[in-house]
C-alpha cells in the first residue's frame, strides 16, 4: 500500500523564450530537473496549476521530450488527474505554448510532487 | 476538453444530442439556476425545467421579467410581450417567397392582424402585399383610413393615352372624381 510523502512545489515557473529546442520562437515553461530539484528515484507530479495564460493560447505538455498532455486554458487551469504523472530522478516537464515569445502575459506553471516511501527503490540504502 | 483532467479549458467544438422529450439542451440562468432565473435556452422542444421555468422550442429562446419570450427558429421569430399573452407576435416565412408579420393574440377570441409579402413566383403572377386587418391607418395629423379596393376607374376612354385635349381633360376629371370618392381629396 502506497505511503505518500508530499514534496510540495519548487515554486512557480515563469514561461520564457524556448530553450528546449522543441518550440523555437514560442513561449515555453521548462521545468527542468534542476528546477524541480527532486532526486528521489521514483516520484510523482500529482497536481499542476497554470495561470496568466494569454487568451487562446494552448500548450503541449511534454515529459522528457514526449507528449504527455494538452491544455488550452481560458486564462488558467488546474490539473487534477486520476493518475499522477510518474517521474524518475532527473526528469523534465515542459509546457510548449503555441504563442510567440513576445506574447504577454507570461504563463506560470506551478507543479506539486510527492513520492511513495514504501517503494523499495525509494528506501534509503 | 471533455474527459480531460484539466479544468476551465476553451473548447473548439460542442456537439449536443438534444433529446426530443424531457429536459435537454443548453440553458442559461442568471445569476444562478432557480425559479424565474432562466434567461435563455436552446432546446428541441418546449418544456419545463427542474426549477419550474417553462421554456420554448424548437430553437433558441430568450426570457425576461414579466414573462416576455423571444424564440428564433428556422422559420419563425416569435415574440411574446409576456403577461400571459395567448399567441406571440411572429415574423415568419410560411412558403418560398412568402413572409408574414403577425400581431399575435392577447387572449381567446382576439383577432390577429397580418401583413403578408409574397413574391411574384409565389403568386405565379405579381408580387403582392396583403393587409389582413379589420381596419388600416396611415399615421398623420389625424388618423386617415387607407382605402380598401374602391370603385374601378372608368370613363377614361378606350385608351389611357389621350390623343386630344378633350380626352386628356376627361381623363383628368375622372381621376379627380375617383380620388374624391375615396376621400383622398
Amino acid at each position: 500500500m502506497a505511503s505518500y510523502v508530499d514534496l510540495g512545489t519548487p515554486g512557480p515557473n515563469l514561461a520564457g523564450p524556448d530553450q528546449t529546442g522543441r518550440n523555437a520562437g514560442n513561449l515555453t515553461n521548462q521545468l527542468s530537473s534542476s528546477f524541480i530539484n527532486i532526486y528521489i528515484n521514483v516520484y510523482e507530479c500529482y497536481h499542476i496549476i497554470v495561470s496568466s495564460v494569454p487568451l487562446g493560447a494552448a500548450a503541449v505538455v511534454m515529459r522528457n521530450g514526449r507528449q504527455y498532455s494538452y491544455v488550452q486554458p481560458n486564462g488558467g487551469s488546474e490539473w487534477d488527474p486520476s493518475q499522477p504523472m510518474g517521474l524518475f530522478a532527473g526528469d523534465e516537464i515542459d509546457f510548449l505554448w503555441n504563442v510567440v515569445s513576445s506574447t504577454t502575459p507570461l504563463p506560470v506553471v506551478t507543479a506539486f510532487f510527492r513520492y511513495d516511501e514504501s517503494l523499495a527503490v525509494n528506501k534509503m540504502g | 476538453m471533455a474527459g480531460s483532467a484539466w479544468t476551465n479549458e476553451l473548447v473548439s467544438l460542442i456537439i449536443l444530442a438534444a433529446n426530443e422529450a424531457g429536459f435537454s439542451g443548453f440553458f442559461a440562468y442568471s445569476p444562478a439556476p432557480g425559479p424565474g432565473k432562466l434567461v435563455a435556452s436552446f432546446a428541441s422542444t418546449s418544456g419545463t425545467d427542474p426549477y419550474g421555468n417553462p421554456y420554448t422550442g424548437p430553437g433558441f429562446a430568450t426570457y425576461s421579467t414579466g414573462g416576455a419570450v423571444g424564440l428564433f427558429s428556422a422559420t419563425t421569430l416569435a415574440l411574446s410581450a409576456g403577461g400571459g399573452q395567448l399567441i406571440p407576435g411572429m415574423l415568419s416565412t410560411f412558403a418560398e417567397g412568402g413572409m408574414a408579420l403577425v400581431s399575435g393574440e392577447v387572449s381567446g377570441g382576439d383577432v390577429e392582424a397580418q401583413i403578408r409579402v409574397l413574391s411574384a413566383q409565389n403568386q405565379g403572377s405579381t408580387s403582392t402585399i396583403e393587409l389582413l386587418a379589420g381596419q388600416t391607418f396611415l399615421n398623420g395629423s389625424a388618423a386617415q383610413a387607407v382605402p380598401t379596393a374602391g370603385p374601378a376607374i372608368t370613363g377614361l376612354g378606350s385608351t389611357w393615352n389621350a390623343t386630344t385635349a378633350a380626352q386628356c381633360n376627361g381623363n383628368f376629371t375622372n381621376i379627380v372624381n375617383f380620388l374624391t370618392s375615396i376621400g383622398l381629396i
